[in-house]
């Protein structure tokens, strides 16, 4: 299986490399679709989120004095399409970031 | 070249005709933090990023910001659907009526005409992506304000979506400014374009 992967050396030469014979699992939980009141509940729970596991190892970068910086998002669970597009997101990790308008 | 869906990114209902909140939302159309600045914005600052990354983000978001323009211009044409003149009058937007009937027009929620004054293009990757950071944010901000100002759950719904784009576009211009900022501390000084030797 070929897949590009992020490798810091590539980017300096401004090509990314491409890695055959290792295949990198990437495990997506699907969050299935909840009832209003489990939505309502993932709601405040996520209400803003200062999640741990955000905490990608792309983000330990040198940070500068007078830059503003994003923490880097990690892929690891996933909305439903429908619900995906019912939400303006696929990511649950982006849902409730800030509170959510009624 | 752009390749056209013919449908909306995500349906847009009204539970009933609202002239008076026509008139607050159109500013999402031609306000200063409005989807045809963002999608200009975006759409123009994609030239002088200095890598293919940033320029293919910036021409995304800037075609995602047509189609959110679109689904506000429906919102609009609904929220006005069948109105009479003496409607438009009722709600406090009868010069509306008078200059465009139920066409549609960029202004804000105070009737003050788009303006290329609410966009910015400095060529500086760093100063380029900070603003449309601070974009996302007004524009998100903007959201919050007309769900609390409507009762109808179909908008609420519909604005609610356009609201969490906002999140998601934030953080994707923060990435795109981490991986900049790399960029160019490690060898590249950009000059707004590619010097030939």
């Amino acid at each position: 299986m070929k897949r590009k992967v992020y490798n810091p050396q590539a980017e300096e030469k401004d090509e990314p490399i491409e890695i055959k014979d290792q295949p990198i699992e990437i495990k997506v939980e699907r969050v299935e679709e909840n009832d209003d009141r489990e939505e309502l509940e993932r709601d405040s729970m996520n209400m803003w989120n200062m999640n741990e596991k955000y905490n990608c190892q792309k983000t330990n970068v040198k940070m500068m004095l007078a830059h503003a910086y994003v923490p880097w998002q990690c892929y690891d669970e996933a909305f439903s399409p429908q619900e995906a597009l019912k939400k303006g997101t696929l990511f649950p990790s982006l849902y409730g970031v800030y509170p959510i308008p009624r | 070249m752009w390749i056209y869906e013919k449908s909306l990114q995500h349906p847009v209902k009204v539970t009933r005709p609202d002239v008076g909140f026509a008139k607050l939302v159109v500013t999402q159309y031609g306000g200063p933090d409005g989807e045809l600045g963002a999608s200009l914005r975006y759409l123009n600052q994609r030239y002088s990023m200095p890598t293919n990354k940033a320029i293919a983000l910036l021409t995304d978001i800037g075609t995602e910001e047509l189609a959110h323009m679109e689904m506000i211009a429906a919102l609009v044409y609904k929220l006005t659907e069948g109105a009479s003149p003496q409607d438009y009058e009722a709600a406090g937007w009868g010069g509306q009526y008078v200059q465009h009937n139920h066409g549609l027009f960029w202004t804000d929620a105070n009737g003050v005409p788009w303006s290329a004054q609410y966009i910015a293009c400095l060529g500086d990757p760093i100063a380029d992506l900070t603003e449309d950071m601070a974009a996302e944010q007004k524009a998100r901000v903007t959201y919050e304000h007309l769900i609390e100002m409507t009762n109808d759950p179909c908008v609420k719904d519909m604005l609610r979506f356009l609201w969490q784009r906002e999140v998601v576009h934030f953080q994707r211009f923060g990435e795109c400014l981490n991986d900049i900022q790399e960029h160019m501390g490690k060898k590249n000084m950009w000059c707004g374009c590619t010097i030939k030797k």
